[in-house]
């Protein structure tokens, strides 16, 4: 009886029991959860204010040395900073000498009389947005101590309960602000999200003459004397060092969000008069950004520009609501949640006061280039006397829709490129630094496969002749290149619930593409063991090197249970994995220019030219390659062959002291059509052999002798006219004009350039 | 960029399956990469065509209490190339010359009174302004000094003056007629302010449905049924030609029209409207069901499909025409700006939507100076940014240009230039063709044409080429399809005779069981008697062989795949890169399979004999035309070219034709039906068959809903708890 009645309501019993599963797990959940969030939030009582925010207040010399004197303002909290070459004094906000202060409302007031603001969010009510906070207004416990050399100031924001203390310093560089984590303090439901460091430091108006600059790609420039050729409503710049800080998988790795939001150096720039000064994050630089606001970007008449510090990780996740009916954009919102732990990261930005002839973005990127040098973050890698490198980038191999199966067409093979060097080298072009792309079997496609090589492109005798090629031509540089980013599904070879990347939330960090392959991030140790898998596949080819596509590019956490990473751990993990590439006597080419690949990079490529081209950007300047100049060889993204005019891509070469740069194929480009490459529309060796060669010529015969040799100037003389000098004192004029220039009594032709070597 | 391509077929998948969960396309968007796209939606990467070398973000330094646009409509570019921007926002017109100096400000002087959100202008050569003060609905003619000359205000017509005048675009042509956009139409107006006549309206063609509806509807019905109207104009601009050159929204003849002086459109067109009576059926399955997929595979200006890959219907807010006839139009929702050359090909599509020089948050005007310069006006970010040619598309309108006015020698040298930095370019490789055929070379042509797939040239070139091949070979050809048609001839006896052996086999014994290939054979004899060989299996439905079926559905579908493979260019409805195995198998296979379990479910509620065995056999022998037919055409098809398309289309649509009969007869005789009855129950299963679809199409939804459902819960815990 029992028996029966079991077997004809199976169906609604096993139901009924995954229900009750569901709403038991639920609600343990749920209590579980509220314990924690209660167990945090008990009764907290805001503590009295120490902070009378009417006092003046007066600054009293804190610590002095050789270069530079500390000031501090007790009543304040706020700082300044005197030159003590010049006696210029940096203030650390505003006062009604810098701007009228009456001016403005209560809210303005506060935040131009800050050293720091914070952004915070409550754990109760995670959707809800809170304006930020101001030091000067909202900070109402100050408490100071003083420190060697320097002054640790800790702003306490009672009414939600968050304490940040930041150390000013000075040391042989200039000022040091410091962050150390473990004193930041959050005790109730609230959790700090960013804080905004020195957002005045230097603040000008627009009567100053002076600039911001910011690496916005290559480097850029806002001019305060432009203010009036802006549209009207002009927003703040906003830039991540080296990656978003979205973790998801579209901000970190798309393009077109790469260029718009990261910087690969983690500085900013600002000129004020005769003074300058060079903000550069020298610790933790990793999850932190910066804004720059030009001159009627906000309410107020003031230029300024300021770090960001991501004290905690954000991470948006789609959710989809079921009940939208239109479509898939209509279905779904973005939630923004917090990572319930601060990133433990101490920070420490340098800034670098610097006057006279230094008292310029020339200047700046010379004395950050000193510092990386100094502190080891960058070494020469030029040996002395070489001959000028043209760049290429080979793509051996595309992979083509068929119906039934996807088949891989060579387009250059190993012989061809030997036969390809032998032809330029028969030509007079016998320095090269070639990458060589898609030469993996199944091309790319079989993402993330990093070995073997395809069958077609020769095999891996033909992979030793290169080998042998390469040791027996000095100046032959050759990279094979690979990544250990990204991955997908229709590669395989990867787990996806081991070896790739999680958002804080224990989400993989994925995307899937129309065919329906899914993305994903590899976590950092697994990249590090995949790369150290391949080098012992080609441990037989040491002259052949290697090239490693994202890593100058993309940095990021990973909340991977087996490997944890914070994003810093993460650049750290890729110096350890050049470097490891080094040991093992592998040159080693990294595409894009994030700070961290300098320390083991022999060539950079696909480095940025130019700036986004934002609406308050100026002037695109070479900062990033003024700092790379003499000591790593570079190309930029722009291949000659990609141009829709040669000679305007090759003063843009000699504007950057780039390399010149071919992407080609030995097979015709008309194989690229309708492929995953067709934005390579032109490509075919034979017909580019020509032009090549010309231009090739021309930059070694005019410029060989400032190659190796450090950018020490950049100037923009006029509308689309630059003046760029070298630390031998050669001066290069470029006109990219359509008419013909004199610059500072050299005549240049239309569209060209004239070297004046030092004292002609 | 790829995703794009692939937009067609995920589309019409997802049509067919109704594809419940949200499709991300990782495509990593490359900014402002120029491209052309050509027939298809498809988007082919070009170098760079224009650079931006200025802005206009307010007035400069003349002295006026504003320095900056506000929702600033139109701009204008003199012969002097004198700028004339019209800042609807502030009630003013600015003059600026071409080194964007503001020379002088109008605000209307005291005879004409203040201007109220103008919308238009038009300047002449002597620098007389038109301008449409739209607020104050009516067009000014203003000196050169802005001062008053006179005002033209709605005219008197019976077909203008029951409608508001809310005059926005104008132009004026040389012979002194102002052209007024108007709704559906362009309304003229003489010199004098008289109506002259309403311009350029699409001739709507004939509507199927409302004809039905308007035969049975009672008067008082008949007026209320809207009268249909042709699609609204959006903007105007006259050309050296004389011509007129427009945006609409009107979608079937295409949103860009050229109009002469009698109000013809004579640019390229999606389709000649109007012509024929229009099916209700198909029109509704393009124009609501498919539209997205009839977009992504057949010419239209601009884009339909954003850069997401979303479905979208273009709005051209503007429209240029420099000296040589090159037509640029700007899009407003997805900032694109197109430009095509006289006959309509695509030359370069630039700009999109964002922060960064080059692009826009809404373009609102376009115009063009001597130089070929572009002025585009952004709305909302109240600026001007200009645009200047590079080597490279100026290169390009100097060849098609040369095309155009019969200079081929000197359009096909231009052409190499344009291929020595493109080697892709579509409309190059075309215009060698093009040279190639008018020099008689056309095995080149032929050759040229393929490469970038222009099937019009190529049929073109094939058609002279195997006319020329024919002429020197005649002998050898007429042999050779003399001995073809022997062969053909000895095959097809030999199959009548073995199949209707194998057919009399199969009735003689009705203890032996079919073989495979007795079956294989047996499906022929269908084709030629398919009542006796229906009344075979109806005699000896014990022994069929249901290896056969399945056999036959596997020949057909190899057969379909081969015939991707095989068939000439210029015909191929697919290219072998986009077909995909599952959704061929689908297409050929739904109708055949789908109607065994709907043609059982009918017959056996009414009288029917048959049984699924029975069914599933016949239902198969019914692709043995689709066999035959097509094993042939696919070879024959490499001596047709896309002029012989309708013959092709003939045995097309004969094996459908077979495929249909095959089933009615099997229906009929099987169940021992009568004609009428069959009719009535071939209704039935097909009825029965969309059911069948539906509910699939719903499972398939329902299910992904719930999986969605499920995971969404799961992703809120995790949100909320975790």
């Amino acid at each position: 009886m029992v028996k029966n009645f079991i077997k004809e309501r199976i169906g609604s019993i096993i139901l009924l029991v995954i229900v009750a599963a569901m709403v038991i797990w639920g609600y343990v959940s749920i209590k579980n959860a509220q314990k924690n969030v209660v167990a945090s939030s008990e009764v907290y009582v805001e503590p009295e204010g120490n902070v009378d925010f009417e006092a003046a207040g007066e600054y009293v010399s804190v610590a002095k040395n050789d270069i530079v004197e500390l000031f501090y303002n007790e009543a304040k909290g706020a700082i300044q900073v005197k030159n003590l070459k010049n006696g210029y004094v940096w203030k650390g906000i505003v006062d009604d000498e810098v701007y009228d202060l009456e001016s403005v409302n209560a809210r303005w007031t506060a935040y131009l009389t800050s050293s720091i603001s914070i952004s915070y969010s409550n754990l109760e009510k995670r959707d809800t947005v809170y304006s930020p906070m101001y030091s000067a207004r909202d900070a109402n416990i100050l408490n100071t101590e003083y420190i060697a050399d320097g002054v640790a100031v800790t702003y306490g924001f009672g009414s939600v309960g968050i304490y940040v203390t930041v150390e000013y310093a000075i040391d042989d560089q200039g000022l040091v602000v410091r962050i150390p984590m473990d004193k930041v303090r959050e005790d109730t439901v609230y959790l700090l999200n960013t804080v905004e460091v020195l957002p005045f430091l230097g603040a000008s108006g627009d009567e100053i003459d002076g600039y911001m600059v910011y690496p916005d790609g290559s480097g850029a420039v806002t001019l305060f004397a432009n203010v009036n050729e802006r549209p009207s409503g002009v927003k703040a710049g906003m830039f991540r060092i080296y990656s978003d800080k979205n973790m998801d998988f579209l901000s970190l790795m798309d393009e077109e969000n790469q260029r718009r939001y990261t910087a690969s150096l983690p500085v900013i720039g600002l000129k004020r008069n005769d003074n300058a000064i060079l903000g550069a994050i020298t610790l933790g630089a990793e999850s932190a950004g910066m804004a720059v606001y030009p001159s009627g970007s906000s309410n107020i008449r003031l230029n300024h520009i300021g770090f960001e510090v991501y004290t905690r990780n954000l991470f948006n996740v789609n959710v989809s609501t079921v009940s939208g009916t239109g479509g898939a954009a209509a279905n779904s919102a973005v939630v923004q949640r917090a990572d319930l732990n601060l990133i433990m990261q101490d920070r420490e930005i340098h800034y670098f006061l610097l006057d006279g002839e230094d008292a310029n973005y020339s200047g700046m990127a010379r004395r950050y280039r000193e510092y990386l040098l100094e502190t080891g973050q960058i070494y020469d890698v030029i040996p002395d006397g070489e001959q000028m490198p043209l760049a290429l980038e080979l793509l051996m191999g595309i992979t083509k829709d068929g119906m039934v199966f996807d088949e891989y067409v060579k387009m250059t093979s190993f012989d061809d490129v030997i036969d390809i060097l032998e032809k330029l080298r028969a030509r007079g072009v016998t320095s090269t630094q070639t990458v060589l792309t898609d030469w993996i079997k199944g091309g790319l496609k079989s993402i993330p496969d990093y070995w073997p090589p395809a069958s077609q492109l020769g095999g891996s005798g033909a992979l030793q002749d290169l080998d042998d090629y390469v040791s027996a031509n000095p100046g032959t540089y050759i990279y094979l290149e690979n990544q250990f980013t990204e991955a997908s599904t229709t590669g395989g070879g990867f787990s996806t619930v081991d070896d790739v990347a999680y958002n804080g939330l224990d989400i993989t960090v994925s995307v899937e593409n129309f065919d329906g392959d899914e993305y994903f991030l590899l976590n950092p140790q697994v990249s590090y063991d995949r790369n150290e898998d391949f080098l012992g596949k080609i441990d037989s080819h040491t002259n052949l090197g290697v090239g490693y596509y994202y890593l100058g590019r993309v940095a990021y956490p990973d909340y991977n249970e087996n490997h944890p990473f914070t994003k810093t751990e993460m650049a750290n993990k890729i110096k350890e994995l050049l470097a490891l590439t080094r040991s093992q006597q592998h040159q080693v080419a990294v595409s894009g220019a994030n700070q961290y690949v300098y320390e083991s990079a022999n060539y950079l490529y696909q480095t940025r030219e130019g700036s986004y081209g934002l609406s308050i950007t100026d002037n695109s300047i070479p900062f990033v390659q003024m700092v790379l100049s003499g000591l790593i060889p570079y190309s930029t993204e722009n291949a000659g062959n990609l141009s829709y005019d040669l000679q305007t891509q090759k003063l843009k070469w000699i504007e950057y002291g780039a390399l010149p740069y071919f992407q080609l194929t030995q097979e015709s480009a008309l194989n690229f059509r309708e492929s995953d490459y067709d934005s390579i529309f032109s490509s075919t060796y034979d017909e580019w052999e020509e032009r090549v060669v010309n231009v090739y010529d021309d930059m070694v015969q005019n410029l060989q002798d400032v190659y190796g040799h450090q950018m020490v100037g950049h100037d923009v003389l006029g509308k689309n006219l630059v003046r760029v000098e070298y630390d031998n004192g050669t001066v290069i004029y470029i006109n990219y004009n359509s008419s013909e220039r004199t610059a500072e009594g050299h005549t240049v032709d239309a569209n060209s350039y004239v070297v004046v070597r030092g004292g002609e | 960029m790829k995703s794009l391509k692939r937009i067609g077929a995920g589309l019409l998948a997802g049509l067919v399956l109704v594809m419940p969960v949200s499709m991300n396309a990782y495509a990593t968007s490359t900014g402002t990469q120029n491209y052309v796209t050509g027939d298809d939606s498809y988007r082919m990467p070009i170098p760079q065509c224009y650079n931006v070398v200025d802005t206009i973000n307010n007035i400069g330094s003349y002295e006026d209490e504003d320095r900056y646009f506000k929702n600033p409509q139109d701009i204008f570019v003199d012969s002097y190339d004198n700028i004339y921007i019209v800042d609807t926002g502030n009630d003013r017109v600015i003059k600026m010359n071409s080194s964007m100096e503001t020379l002088a400000i109008f605000y209307g002087d005291e005879e004409s009174g203040k201007f109220n959100d103008p919308e238009g202008i038009f300047v002449e050569d002597d620098g007389d302004m038109y301008l449409a003060d739209t607020g104050n609905k009516r067009i000014l003619h203003l000196s050169p000094e802005g001062k008053f000359v006179e005002q033209f205000n709605n005219p008197d017509s019976e077909l203008t003056s029951g409608a508001a005048f809310n005059p926005s675009k104008l132009v004026v042509s040389p012979t002194g007629y102002m052209y007024v956009i108007r709704g559906e139409n362009i309304m003229a107006i003489d010199g004098s302010g008289g109506f002259s006549g309403l311009y350029g309206q699409t001739d709507i063609g004939y509507d199927l449905t409302e004809m039905i509806l308007r035969m049975v509807a009672s008067e008082e019905q008949k007026r209320s049924i809207a009268k249909r109207t042709a699609s609204s104009y959006i903007n105007l601009t006259m050309g050296k030609d004389g011509m007129i050159y427009a945006t609409s929204m009107e979608r079937e003849e295409g949103e860009i029209k050229k109009l002469n002086s009698i109000g013809t459109n004579v640019y390229r067109k999606y389709k000649t409207v109007g012509n024929s009576i229009s099916n209700p059926i198909t029109d509704f399955i393009e124009n609501k069901l498919l539209k997205s997929v009839v977009a992504s595979n057949s010419f239209k200006f601009g884009e339909y499909f954003d850069d997401d890959g979303m479905y979208m219907e273009p709005i051209f807010r503007d429209i240029a025409v420099d000296d040589d006839g090159i037509v640029t139009v700007i899009e407003e929702q997805n900032g694109k700006v197109y430009q095509y050359d006289q006959e309509g090909n695509m030359l370069v599509a630039f700009g999109g939507l964002g922060e960064s020089a080059g692009t826009f948050t809404r373009p609102a005007a376009i115009d063009v100076d001597s130089k070929g310069n572009l002025y585009i006006l952004d709305r909302i970010n109240a600026n001007v940014q200009i645009f200047e040619p590079t080597e490279f598309i100026l290169l390009v309108h100097q060849a098609t240009t040369r095309y155009g006015e019969g200079d081929y020698a000197n359009s096909f040298v231009l052409w190499q230039q344009v291929l020595d930095i493109d080697e892709n370019y579509d409309l190059a490789h075309v215009g060698i063709a093009k040279t190639y055929y008018k020099q008689g070379e056309f095995k080149l042509s032929m050759d040229e044409s393929k490469l970038v797939g222009n099937r019009d040239v190529y049929t073109q070139a094939f058609d002279e080429y195997s006319y020329v091949v024919l002429r020197r070979h005649f002998v050898l050809i007429l042999f050779l399809a003399l001995a073809i048609i022997v062969g053909l001839y000895l095959l097809v006896t030999w199959l009548i005779r073995t199949s209707k052996k194998a057919y009399w086999n199969f009735l003689s014994n009705k203890t032996k069981k079919m073989g495979i290939i007795q079956g294989l054979k047996y499906a022929f004899h269908t084709i030629l008697h398919p009542i006796d060989a229906m009344e075979g299996i109806r005699y000896n439905k014990a022994n069929i062989n249901m290896a056969v079926p399945f056999l036959l559905f596997l020949i057909a579908y190899v057969v379909r795949i081969a015939y991707i493979y095989i068939v000439h260019f210029p015909l191929a409805s697919i290219e072998v890169a986009d077909a995909n195995l599952v959704f061929e198998a689908v297409k050929l296979l739904i109708v055949p399979i789908s109607w065994i379990p709907a043609s059982f479910a009918a017959t056996s509620i009414s009288d029917g004999e048959t049984k699924f065995p029975e069914i599933t056999f016949t239902s198969a022998l019914s692709l043995a035309p689709y066999i035959v037919i097509n094993l042939p055409l696919m070879f024959l098809s490499n001596i047709w070219s896309k002029s012989q398309q309708s013959w092709y289309g003939v045995f097309s649509v004969l094996a459908y034709i077979g495929m249909f009969l095959i089933l009615f007869i099997a229906m009929m005789v099987l169940n021992n039906y009568t004609l009428k009855k069959t009719i009535g129950m071939m209704i039935v299963s097909a009825g029965m068959m969309l059911v069948i679809w539906l509910v699939l199409g719903l499972v398939y939804v329902l299910t992904g809903r719930m999986i969605q459902f499920v995971f969404t819960i799961l992703n809120e815990f995790k949100l909320n708890f975790l």
